[in-house]
């Protein structure tokens, strides 16, 4: 049984090459949700890197991200590639995927979710509409819809 | 210049053509000569042929004279009529010999005079002969015969003579005549031999000038092809421009998005923060930063959207009912419409083939135009109809043509009419902001839509009275226009 959102302790893994897009997404979904953990990374390398050394990772509760927010356009590996090999991964494919990214090209749309994307946003324009989408995906995903919980045993 | 070239092909042709015309004329008065030449040979011939004839019978008209005389004299020596056997052959003879040779020689005077003489001659000596017959020297009157016999040798001598005369006055003729007939015959041989050399240059001439003037039309088609080449190459070259500026639009406006983004993002962070500060100058301040981002990311959005127009992406050209359109987009309208009170008519409007959600952004932009542009405290009215024209009724549209005039009028405030050109242009308005909404890039799309579809758009207004959009599009789309083929699939709407 999944404890209800506000009561459980959330992790979000956020993959933007984006500084500033970085923090603005960390402060809208921080501030929306006090018990909510947002990790960052740069690229997709470091995306795959960071689910491969969750094991080792002794600072973490041994929990894969719950979420995880994926941008397209990255250097090294780009967010097409990694949400592929992510959705292909057995250990790691029941993870939701978001795609948040300027894009709003139709051929960027339909790759991502014939690709196993859960949802597709284009970044808002403002700070408020930027909080507003982070509640909503918050209040999906972690009250509404039913998620898998694969929490590792010490 | 141009004249000049114009002209002269038509002169090298006709130089050619007379060239030509000479060297037939040549030949034809050279043929002519000839047989000239051949018909008088010819009657040389038996002119001669006549001459010989002539002399043939004069020598046996003599011979059957001399017959008779010495068939005669025999008679009368011997009394023995054995003698007048050969005279009996020749007397009928000569008559016939008389008259043969008055036929040949009817058109020579000198020569009938003497042969009128020599008939005579041949008449006194026969009645004389006959005379002498009758006369017999052993009956005693033998002087008597002695002197017919000496009239007989006497006249048998101006006989002889006169043919001689004949003969001798029938072959000089004969000299004569031919010594005319080979002079004209070489005189015509050297006309003949100037006319073929003259020909012959009048010839080497027209085939000099030919060349020449194929030589031109090869070096004008050379030149032409030079030309055809330089002018694809420019068009590559302008349609590879083009292709690079609406690529560089579009990249522009994509990636002038981003920082925007991120201005509007800290921004209204910042924004949120005075408001809580209750700093009201700050707080105004940043509240117009937020407006003029907004309002710059509308623009950056259109001008995407307006170079999308172009950008290739769905320009399949398909069959579409103008009238569903016009009804779907007045139903998308339907509560505007409805609030504003205005009453739209709708007339037949054509099917035409085009790039359906372009046809519908053109439509769309109008219908709003109209729907936005209006006179306060006036209820809006909206006209819309169709007719077919001909090309030639404006100079941007190919003259000939089959097209489809759509006027799309209003009762609003209108615009003046110097502005026409300034309205199309993409960013330009002529109201204020806070007055009238929007970047200016409704018409500019319009002018898009229309230029896609090779046709023409315009209008006619006055400021206060209302303005009428007139689009203009070929009823049939040229199929080169665009590299897919064009589809016969109708482009339909779904009711509403």
């Amino acid at each position: 049984m999944i404890a209800p959102f506000q009561t459980r302790f959330i992790h979000i893994l956020l993959a933007d090459d984006d500084e500033d897009d970085r923090f603005l997404i960390k402060e809208a979904f921080q501030r929306q949700f006090t018990n909510c953990q947002v990790s960052t990374v740069d690229n997709g390398e470091e995306l795959l890197d960071f689910l491969n050394d969750y094991d080792q990772e002794e600072a973490f509760n041994r929990q894969l991200p719950d979420l995880i927010l994926l941008d397209l356009n990255m250097p090294r590996l780009d967010g097409r590639n990694a949400l592929k090999l992510i959705k292909q991964n057995p250990a790691w494919r029941h993870i939701p995927i978001i795609i948040m990214t300027t894009s709003d090209a139709s051929p960027d749309i339909e790759l991502s979710y014939l690709n196993g994307a859960n949802s597709f946003i284009t970044k808002p324009a403002t700070f408020q509409q930027l909080t507003h989408v982070a509640s909503v995906i918050g209040q999906y995903w972690f009250d509404v819809v039913t998620t898998c919980n694969h929490t590792v045993e010490k | 210049m141009k004249a000049l070239t114009r002209y002269l092909p038509d002169q090298a042709r006709q130089r050619i053509a007379i060239g030509f015309i000479t060297a037939m004329l040549l030949i034809a008065v050279g043929f002519g000569l000839s047989f000239y030449s051949y018909n008088r040979h010819s009657e040389d011939n038996s002119l001669s042929r006549r001459t010989d004839v002539v002399i043939n019978d004069l020598n046996e008209l003599l011979s059957s004279l001399k017959d008779v005389e010495t068939g005669t004299r025999g008679f009368v020596l011997t009394q023995d009529s054995i003698y007048l056997e050969p005279r009996h052959a020749a007397l009928p003879l000569l008559p016939k010999r008389l008259k043969h040779l008055n036929e040949l020689i009817v058109d020579d005077p000198a020569q009938k005079q003497r042969l009128d003489s020599l008939e005579k001659l041949v008449k006194a000596n026969i009645y004389r002969t006959d005379q002498l017959i009758g006369l017999s020297p052993t009956r005693g009157n033998w002087t008597q015969v002695k002197s017919y016999l000496l009239l007989g040798k006497m006249r048998m001598d101006d006989a002889r003579r006169l043919v001689a005369t004949m003969i001798s006055a029938e072959r000089a003729l004969t000299q004569t005549h031919d010594q005319q007939a080979s002079k004209s015959f070489n005189a015509t041989i050297i006309i003949i031999l100037l006319l073929s050399v003259l020909t012959f240059i009048v010839l080497i001439v027209s085939y000099n000038a030919l060349e020449g003037e194929l030589t031109h039309r090869q070096r004008v088609e050379d030149q032409l092809r030079g030309y055809e080449a330089e002018l694809k190459a420019k068009i590559q070259q302008l349609e590879t421009s083009n292709e690079e500026l609406e690529r560089f639009a579009f990249v522009a406006s994509h990636d002038l998005q981003e920082p925007l983004r991120k201005i509007q993002s800290f921004g209204s962070i910042l924004q949120q923060r005075s408001q809580q500060s209750a700093d009201t100058e700050t707080s105004e301040y940043m509240s117009k930063i937020m407006q003029s981002a907004e309002r710059m990311s509308k623009m950056i959005k259109d001008l995407l959207h307006f170079s999308r127009l172009s950008a290739g992406l769905g320009n399949e050209l398909k069959t579409i009912r103008l009238n569903d359109l016009v009804r779907r987009i007045l139903a998308d309208k339907e509560l505007q419409i409805k609030g504003l009170n205005a009453k739209v008519d709708v007339g037949a409007l054509p099917v035409i083939k085009g790039i359906p959600f372009q046809i519908e952004q053109l439509f769309n932009n109008l219908i709003a135009n109209a729907l936005k542009f209006i006179r306060p405290g006036v209820a809006p009215r909206i006209q819309i109809k169709a007719e077919s024209i001909d090309g030639n009724l404006y100079p941007e549209l190919v003259s000939g043509q089959p097209y489809t005039r759509i006027m799309i009028s209003d009762n609003g405030i209108g615009f003046d009419e110097k502005y026409l050109t300034h309205i199309f242009q993409i960013f330009q308005r002529l109201h204020s902001k806070t007055t009238y909404e929007g970047t200016g890039i409704g018409l500019a799309i319009c002018k898009r839509v229309i230029q896609t579809h090779k046709g023409h758009i315009t209008a006619i207004s006055q400021p206060g009275k209302g303005a009428a959009f007139i689009i203009i599009l070929p009823e049939y789309q040229p199929l080169q226009a665009y590299d897919s083929p064009i589809s016969n699939e109708v482009y339909s709407y779904p009711a509403s």
